[in-house]
């Protein structure tokens, strides 16, 4: 007894460190491990099946635990068999790809109606494992019970019955050849086919009952059977499908699962989900007034300042409660639901969502912190400006870095949000979290864009203050701290430029082909050594500096030597660089559409030439080396005069002359 | 982005320099409001409005830039799914006026054609005018663009401002039957929003 009471202790230990862990293993659905011949083959039957006993009680005890479970058991078996020799061999067979079993049409479903066929399905699957020295453990699970959906196509499958989850246990002998024995069988298989599929709703009641039972079917049936029989066959069946339907796991393959599915599954995560109106939002709309007992203010002034002060605290918390909260808890949220449920994994969550909690906490404290100017003041100490700006100077130096990495970040990855909407699930996802209360219908990109303007609001609250702040050292706090404001926008606004600069210039540089030198000097002997060196330009990296940014790009015509337009040429004037190039064939990313004609020059080697004498627009460029060689002289007609004299600006701004 | 919506949804940002009225047009818009003495420093950061117009119904939603305009670089994020540009300047005010191409810049360089801009001369109610409805209605043909000229404090014009920018959106009644179709699937999420509706709901028959 003593012994056994250890063992429930240590898998209770190690159950309670896999679940405080992050989930990391959920993705594996077979894996092999050795281990130590320590404990005789009857000690590990009895520690599994102790160890199922005990987990599924937990699993029951709530919900919270029902989403661990199978991580659960793929974690028990690896613990306590980790520490292994080489004499034993376990398997942990999760069929995930029920494709591989033939015959079902619906990629999600699992269905497997007696435990019988199960073995040997197993069986067919694990031979290759069994045949190991020594004892050889497999256990069996399976957990997609997924409801079919075939009415939406998805998977076209008619069958509406719910895949019961066998949970197969079994000892396999030592013997290479002989199949494997089965020593213990655990199946769940509910019973009920449920053609109500939007049923799938989590009723806590229901669960409950539905629980306790299956836990004294365990133990009644369960236990006592594998006790009395020899085949120590335990056949637990589970009469709803309600806890299963909690979690159904399409396998990874089907990335496409039908609206239907996901409008359950968002249906679940909106009952389980602690969707909940912050207690700030109370304020919303109230008047600073119903704070103080005595609502007159000492001056007509005073009152507008404490307007401003409000408004400032107004806006923190309509922007808390109406854009960050909702993006926070149903975007992210159900995001991180359909995760779970490895549905649209494609949309990952950090490039998406970025620091939007770190956001959320900020902007919280910011609200919470303002209110207390308000709350609990009496007449006179009403949202005093140095209280006022020591709660902003108090977050100065975290606001700066947290915003410019949620708004560099927003801006980054626009292509690639751009680029989910490919995806029909995607879809499916903005519309179940658009038409949720709280987010009041917006769309993911509004309120992704909000903290951007949002932080260009606080200059503007500010100032307003400081209008009415009339105490001069109030007002130079309050001076020094809008300033700060202005600053970080700066610098977010020139990161953004900049960084916008880069993708322009790597979308660029990717069109351009810089013809290497083996083409450009065709008649010269080219020693084989010496090819590796100049198969490519090293300009093509040139773009990609940081400190080259476009300034001006436009189609000409080039003009041959009697003046009359042949072909078009692209004028690309970076900082440092002029670049003149060929179109040859359509403009798409794969290839590279744009030759370069000559080598780049930098704008302070070129002289420009507007022949005066021409009607047309046409501009001439005599480019030189840095020792004033004259290297080619290019005559282009611009495609308006206007054009012509924005191009002779800018070039003569970086250095060029005009002659 | 307007992918199974019940109604037909457009953006609408506001451009222009400051102190040129941006806020206080949205405000008029959504509230038929003005107050000179007291106008809160940010109307609405964004809030859809619906609109009922003839046959149709569309929902607008109205993007300030308020507090950006220093800051070019943050404008194009609102222009970039905008349908509408409204780009305002101050009667009263000629740097105002004369800012106003390098915004229609901006946001043609971010939609191209695809979108509607409108020239707005606001301020009509002052006496001090100095840029003249000649000079803008000129200035809008020459940029192509539509021209309206309001006062968000009298409410003069605003609701035509609207009215004009929504009719001109192009292939309107093609996307409007597409989501007619749309709507008879997707009954879900069409109740918690129709309340909403219609507190800001102006009639215009």
């Amino acid at each position: 007894m003593e012994h056994q009471a250890d063992q429930l202790v240590a898998i209770q230990q190690s159950l309670d460190q896999f679940l405080s862990r992050p989930r990391s293993r959920t993705t594996s659905s077979s894996f092999i491990m050795k281990r130590r011949r320590t404990r005789s083959i009857e000690d590990e039957n009895t520690r599994l099946k102790e160890m199922l006993q005990q987990s599924l009680k937990r699993e029951l005890d709530g919900l919270s635990k029902i989403k661990h479970l199978q991580e659960m058991y793929q974690d028990l078996l690896y613990r306590t068999h980790s520490n292994g020799e080489d004499s034993k061999q376990y398997q942990l067979n999760c069929p995930e790809s029920p494709t591989s079993r033939g015959g079902m049409s619906s990629p999600k479903l699992v269905v497997v109606q007696e435990s019988a066929p199960i073995v040997n399905q197993s069986d067919e699957e694990s031979p290759g494992n069994a045949k190991t020295n020594g004892g050889s453990f497999i256990f069996t699970k399976q957990l997609s019970p997924t409801p079919s959906l075939g009415a939406t196509g998805g998977g076209g499958s008619a069958t509406s019955t719910l895949a019961p989850i066998p949970i197969l246990l079994r000892d396999v002998k030592q013997e290479r050849e002989k199949p494997p024995t089965i020593l213990k069988e655990v199946t769940f298989a509910p019973e009920m086919p449920s053609d109500d599929v939007k049923s799938m709703s989590l009723d806590q009641r229901a669960l409950n009952s539905e629980f306790s039972k299956s836990d004294e079917q365990i133990q009644r049936k369960g236990l006592e059977r594998s006790r009395s029989n020899g085949d120590e066959k335990i056949n637990v069946r589970q009469r709803s499908g309600s806890f299963w339907k909690r979690r159904p796991r399409p396998p990874p393959e089907d990335s496409n699962p039908p609206s239907d599915y996901v409008d359950n599954l968002f249906q679940n995560f909106k009952k389980s989900a602690n969707i909940k109106p912050d207690p700030l939002s109370e304020y919303l709309g109230l008047h600073w007034s119903v704070f103080c007992t005595d609502r007159n203010c000492k001056s007509r002034e005073d009152e507008k300042y404490r307007d401003a002060v409000w408004e400032l605290f107004q806006a923190e918390t309509k922007y808390l409660t109406k854009q960050l909260q909702p993006l926070e808890q149903v975007y992210k949220g159900f995001l991180e639901e359909l995760h779970f449920h490895r549905v649209l994994e494609e949309a990952k969550i950090e490039k998406i969502f970025a620091n939007l909690s770190e956001l959320c906490e900020l902007s919280s404290s910011i609200a919470n912190d303002l209110l207390k100017l308000f709350e609990g003041r009496s007449q006179d100490n009403v949202a005093l400006p140095n209280e006022l700006v020591l709660s902003f100077s108090m977050f100065g130096h975290k606001f700066n870095p947290v915003y410019k990495t949620f708004c560099t970040n927003f801006e980054q990855q626009r292509g690639y949000i751009k680029s989910l909407e490919k995806i029909p699930t995607y879809h499916d996802y903005l519309r179940l979290c658009r038409s949720s209360p709280s987010v009041q219908r917006s769309d993911i990109n509004d309120l992704l864009i909000a903290p951007m303007q949002h932080q260009c609001h606080y200059q503007l609250l500010l100032d307003n203050v400081l209008k009415h702040t009339t105490d001069p050292n109030h007002r130079a706090v309050l001076h020094s701290t809008i300033k700060a404001f202005k600053v970080s926008l700066k610098e977010l606004e020139s990161a953004i430029a900049q960084q916008r600069c880069s993708l322009e210039l790597l979308e660029l540089s990717e069109m351009i082909y810089w013809p290497p030198v083996t083409q450009l000097s065709t008649e010269s002997f080219i020693p084989q050594t010496l090819m590796d060196h100049i198969r490519e330009q090293p300009s093509s990296s040139l773009l990609k500096s940081s400190n080259c940014y476009l300034k001006l790009q436009e189609t000409f015509k080039l003009l041959d030597s009697r003046g009359r337009p042949y072909s078009d040429v692209q004028l690309i004037l970076l900082k440092d660089l002029l670049l003149i190039a060929e179109i040859k064939g359509q403009p798409s990313k794969k290839t590279h559409p744009y030759h370069l004609l000559h080598q780049p020059f930098p704008p302070n080697c070129i002289k420009i030439h507007l022949p005066p004498e021409s009607p047309r627009p046409v501009i001439t460029l005599l480019c030189h080396s840095t020792l004033g060689q004259q290297l080619a002289v290019l005559s282009l007609l611009s495609t308006g005069n206007e054009e012509r004299s924005k191009w002779v600006n800018q070039l003569t701004s970086l250095g060029a002359k005009e002659i | 982005m307007d992918f199974k919506n019940p109604m037909r949804k457009f953006k609408i940002v506001f451009l222009g320099e400051e102190a040129v009225g941006k806020t206080s047009i949205i405000t008029r818009f959504m509230y038929d409001t003005f107050d000179s003495n007291y106008q809160a420093t940010i109307g609405i950061d964004f809030l859809a409005k619906t609109m009922y117009l003839d046959d149709r119904t569309v929902r607008l939603q109205l993007w300030d830039t308020a507090g950006q305009e220093r800051f070019k670089a943050l404008v194009p994020a609102y222009i970039r799914d905008s349908a509408i540009a409204i780009v305002v300047y101050d009667i009263t005010n000629s740097a105002s006026f004369d800012a106003v191409d390098q915004w229609i810049e901006d946001v043609r360089a971010e939609r191209g054609d695809d979108v509607v801009i409108v020239l707005t001369g606001n301020k009509l109610d002052l006496e001090d005018r100095v840029i003249s409805t000649e000079k803008g209605e000129s200035k809008a043909k020459e940029l192509n663009v539509i021209f309206v000229e309001t006062s968000a404090k009298s409410g003069a014009n605003i609701k035509q401002l609207f009215k004009r920018a929504v009719l001109a959106l192009p292939s309107m009644e093609i996307e409007e039957e597409e989501e007619e179709e749309n709507k008879k699937e997707d009954i879900v999420q069409v109740t918690p929003v129709e309340e909403e509706k219609d507190q800001s709901t102006v009639c215009w028959c």
